[in-house]
């Protein structure tokens, strides 16, 4: 007799709307064993995600239409299971380290779980202190979410998912949005979780960091079609090739980046200062007295861990962070420039491209970003180029998460602005999404001379695309 | 300092205190009434309480600026009175006889701001003396709220940081494109209206998934509990009101 | 009544967007309070904001709409403000009520089946009438003179038609136009398939 598997897929159709014609995920059986570990790859918006939602029973309860499949939970019928029983075998860790907490403190979460399973409230105490000591995260138990790291969030997330006891563990690109150093720590917990007989999945757009922990890789294509079912992590560099050619996962492609001659420093930093807090003027430094260049017509990346200081950077050179000491733009110093002239000088993209559309269509949004009137076919060259084709008339809010970055990158790209500040221009994106949008940069600095300056996580991307890497460290840049 | 603390009190219980006072207040315009209850609440923030200072400030400012607003208004326009609204007109032309129609005016002004105070003490007395969790919980415990509603209440609240984070960035990302948005404007409201939709779903995915039902049937770390003192504190309050009421009529 | 956490969230999430983000930006009054003072009208400053108020509760029953929608939303935004620490505590969940009873009254004579500009305009009146009922006895505003209580009226109307029928109409109708609002009862037959 076989093992029962943690979790076990029949023919499972799923779409968002009933008589829509897309599925989602399209026919997928798929079975996971107990004690393993799985990870998942696939194209952005293929429809990964909601696969590990639908296994959850997430959805068609909050959206969408189920037209056929079984799944199981552990030799358990889904539809058997309510919330609280399926937490036990299957609980899920989501990308958004912002938005998987309904309390304040990760101690509170842990009691709300705890009160979820029906713990008698007698054992809560010690179970919290013994979960959280174990995965070496005491410390995270009384700090309040809101001045907590992605990192120390998705900790902290993941620490609730083991005191819910559940069996299996789902990470759906939960790693996606943190430092390194935090992403090594929670793979070590994940390892302690694993050896004890957890079993995961791992949806993720990174296998390599999945190495020594992975014991299959699944490839799946757009509706979840399986384009490869098992590969084994000690034939993995077999389907480096496939994977490549999937757009899913390989070695950034085109030649690493330097481009020649003397050139001036677009934006430098002189002595430069800059506090947690911009209200609060005792709050503690991130940045304290330290300078760097970024030179005029070149691609720079700035690198470091989360909450160390690069984003308040960018708010500085945006005049919307208090800092000390002088920021000079085209060698004049900011505090002379007037915010209207600055933003005709300094274009910005943030991480969630869904704050800064201000059109209800995207062909209206690319106008709207345009320096000049353009034309209708213009636009659609434009959105073609983009991977945006057909989408004129769609809302920009109707887009995948990929597609809105293109478009936010697209608009921003238009403008006259020559410095262009993105904040993780790629955070989310597979390979292929990552490299239009990387190249599309790379063609305004070769063609247009435009200074890019992007934030990232990916240091591989950063020595690709980018010809100075600076990183923020002990509180200075570092290049 | 006092060991006995409006703190210690079962938040439900001192909501309905609070909403019964309010009601019985609303039947009468005794000014010295009014008066005693506001004072009364200061003096219980003031020994009973561990209330800080600033936060009071913080909170009884637009509580006297509101009074304020409703003792003009019913110095200049109290019914029955109509000289000041016809004179409105002449009031540079002729300030004695509307300085003369005020000082009649005065007393209603009086009793409808300090009922607003009385108002505002208790009210403030609850907001600077409750834990918003305990409340929540207490409403679970006491008045049948479905834990449903209950952390929905409290994840909406804890959402708040971001949401003022969120909000700064997307006024920041109009202002880049050129678009001049204050906090009002609807295409703000907008954006941070597609936000606001999507984190309730991403959230409500991330809640269930950690086996959160949402019926009453989970075990709880703490219950809130109505003991004596909390029937008794209400009923001294009350019985003061309803005292005053007939006493100073 | 079934209601799902996602949807419960939703209103609670919009309560404290309407409720701190956008009335604390009018806290305000003050905008008009400082000028109307000097003639005594320092009150009604408030109202030109009192339309908000009623937001939480009229957008969560204009994209709902289910019968209990609008006076639950407002309950919950009231309970939300009294954690958030109004001075009036507890009181407002009063007030929350009436508001949410003011709208709601309006779409429930009409079944739940209207939801045109015009229905709204009535709905937005009525909350304004019962609201400043509330007021009469509540705050003893029947001590004040009549034309300036028809005045006050008149600029919560307004206020009410304002942001409770045109711009939660407009809001309400672009969101579920751009999808985001798929699942709820407002965009039903709505973008059935962005994807063709």
């Amino acid at each position: 007799m076989r093992p029962v598997p943690a979790l076990e897929v029949r023919h499972l159709t799923f779409r968002y709307y009933e008589n829509g014609k897309k599925n989602i995920v399209d026919d997928l059986s798929l079975t996971v064993e107990a004690g393993s570990t799985t990870v998942i790859l696939g194209n952005s918006g293929c429809g990964k995600s909601t696969f590990a939602s639908v296994c959850a029973g997430l959805y068609p309860e909050n959206g969408g239409f189920l037209e056929s499949g079984e799944i199981e939970l552990f030799g358990k019928p889904l539809s058997s299971l309510g919330h609280r029983e399926r937490s036990g075998y299957y609980a899920l860790m989501f990308q958004n380290p912002d938005l998987q907490f309904c309390m304040n403190t990760l101690r509170k979460e842990l009691i709300f779980c705890l009160e979820n399973i029906c713990t008698p409230p007698e054992d809560m105490e010690p179970q919290i202190e013994r979960v959280a000591s174990d995965l070496k995260v005491s410390d995270l138990l009384d700090r309040k979410f809101s001045t907590m790291s992605g990192g120390e969030k998705q900790k902290a997330s993941l620490c609730c998912l083991i005191a819910l006891g559940s069996r299996c563990i789902v990470l759906d690109e939960a790693l996606a949005n943190i430092d390194r150093e935090s992403a090594y720590d929670i793979l070590e917990m994940l390892k302690k979780y694993s050896a004890g007989g957890g079993t995961i999945i791992a949806i993720d757009h990174l296998p390599q960091l999945w190495k020594g922990l992975a014991t299959r890789y699944i490839l799946m294509g757009d509706g979840c079609r399986i384009i490869e079912d098992n590969i084994r992590p000690e034939e993995f560099d077999n389907y480096k090739e496939l994977l490549r050619s999937e757009g899913v996962w390989g070695e950034y492609s085109g030649k690493a980046h330097t481009r020649d001659g003397e050139t001036g420093f677009a934006i430098s930093l002189k002595d430069f200062s800059v506090r947690k807090d911009p209200k609060d003027k005792m709050s503690e430094y991130l940045i304290k007295s330290s300078g760097v260049g970024f030179r005029k017509g070149r691609m720079t990346a700035l690198l470091g861990k989360s909450g160390i200081g690069k984003t308040t950077t960018f708010l500085s050179i945006l005049k919307q962070h208090p800092y000390e000491g002088k920021i000079e733009i085209d060698g004049r110093d900011l505090r002379a420039i007037k915010e209207r002239e600055l933003f005709k000088t300094v274009g910005i993209v943030f991480q969630n491209p869904a704050d800064q559309f201000i059109t209800q269509k995207v062909a209206d949004e690319v106008m709207a970003g345009a320096s000049k009137t353009l034309t209708e076919d213009e636009i659609e060259k434009y959105l073609a180029d983009y991977g945006l084709i057909k989408k004129e008339k769609y809302s920009p809010y109707m887009l995948s998460q990929g597609q809105q970055r293109r478009l936010a990158v697209l608009s921003v790209l238009l403008g006259d602005q020559k410095i262009l500040l993105l904040d993780e221009p790629t955070y989310g994106q597979d390979l292929s999404s990552t490299e239009a949008i990387m190249r599309q940069l790379e063609e305004k600095v070769d063609r247009d001379h435009f200074t890019v300056l992007f934030i990232t996580h990916d240091r591989e991307l950063a020595e690709k695309w980018a010809d100075d890497i600076v990183r923020i460290e002990d509180g200075g840049f570092v290049s | 300092m006092s060991r006995i603390k409006v703190e210690k009190l079962n938040p439900s219980v001192k909501a309905i205190t609070v909403l019964l006072a309010a009601i019985l207040i609303s039947f009468q315009y005794i000014t010295v009434l009014n008066t005693a209850i506001f004072v009364m609440s200061l003096l219980v923030l003031l020994f009973f309480s561990n209330a800080k200072p600033k936060r009071f400030i913080a909170i009884f400012i637009p509580a006297l600026i509101a009074a304020f607003g409703i003792f003009l208004l019913g110095l200049y326009y109290a019914r029955g009175n109509t000289t000041v609204t016809e004179s409105l007109g002449s009031l540079s032309t002729d300030p004695y006889a509307v300085r003369a129609a005020m000082m009649n005016n005065l007393s209603t002004a009086l009793q409808l701001s300090t009922r607003l105070l009385a108002y505002a003490g208790l009210g403030i007395m609850f907001a600077l003396t409750t834990d918003g969790e305990e409340f929540i919980s207490s409403l679970v415990h006491q008045c049948g709220l479905s834990p449903k509603f209950a952390y929905g209440i409290i994840a909406a609240v804890n959402l708040m940081p971001k949401m003022l984070d969120e909000l700064k960035t997307v006024k920041l990302a109009f202002k880049a494109r050129g678009i001049k948005a204050g906090t009002l404007s609807p295409k703000v409201l907008f954006t941070m209206l597609v936000n606001s939709i999507r984190w309730s779903e991403s959230l409500a995915l991330a809640m269930e998934s950690k086996g959160f039902t949402g019926d009453r049937n989970r075990t709880y770390y703490s219950v809130t509990k109505v003991r004596w003192y909390d029937i008794a504190c209400s009923a001294v309050l009350l019985g003061g009101i309803v005292a005053g009421m007939i006493l100073l009529r | 009544m079934n209601w799902k956490l996602k949807d419960v969230l939703m209103i609670a999430v919009c309560a404290v967007l309407f409720g701190v983000i956008f009335l604390g930006a009018t806290y305000a009054g003050g905008m008009f309070y400082g000028v109307l003072a000097p003639v005594g009208m320092a009150s009604l400053g408030y109202e030109p904001f009192y339309g908000i108020y009623f937001l939480g509760g009229a957008f969560a029953l204009y994209v709902m709409r289910k019968p209990g929608t609008g006076i639950i939303a407002e309950i919950l935004a009231a309970i939300i403000e009294t954690l958030l620490g109004n001075f009036f505590g507890p009181i407002i969940i009063l007030s929350g009520l009436v508001q949410g009873l003011g709208f709601e009254l309006v779409i429930a004579l009409k079944k739940y089946k209207k939801w045109d500009i015009v229905t709204l305009i009535e709905a937005s009146i009525c909350c304004s009438i019962m609201t400043l009922i509330y007021n009469l006895i509540v705050s003893g505003y029947n001590k004040i003179a009549v034309p300036v209580l028809l005045l006050m009226l008149a600029v919560r109307i307004v206020s009410a038609i304002v942001f409770d029928a045109f711009i939660n109409k407009a809001v309400g109708d672009r969101l579920a136009k751009a999808g985001v609002l798929n699942g709820y009862e407002i965009s039903r037959g709505l973008n059935d398939d962005p994807e063709d």
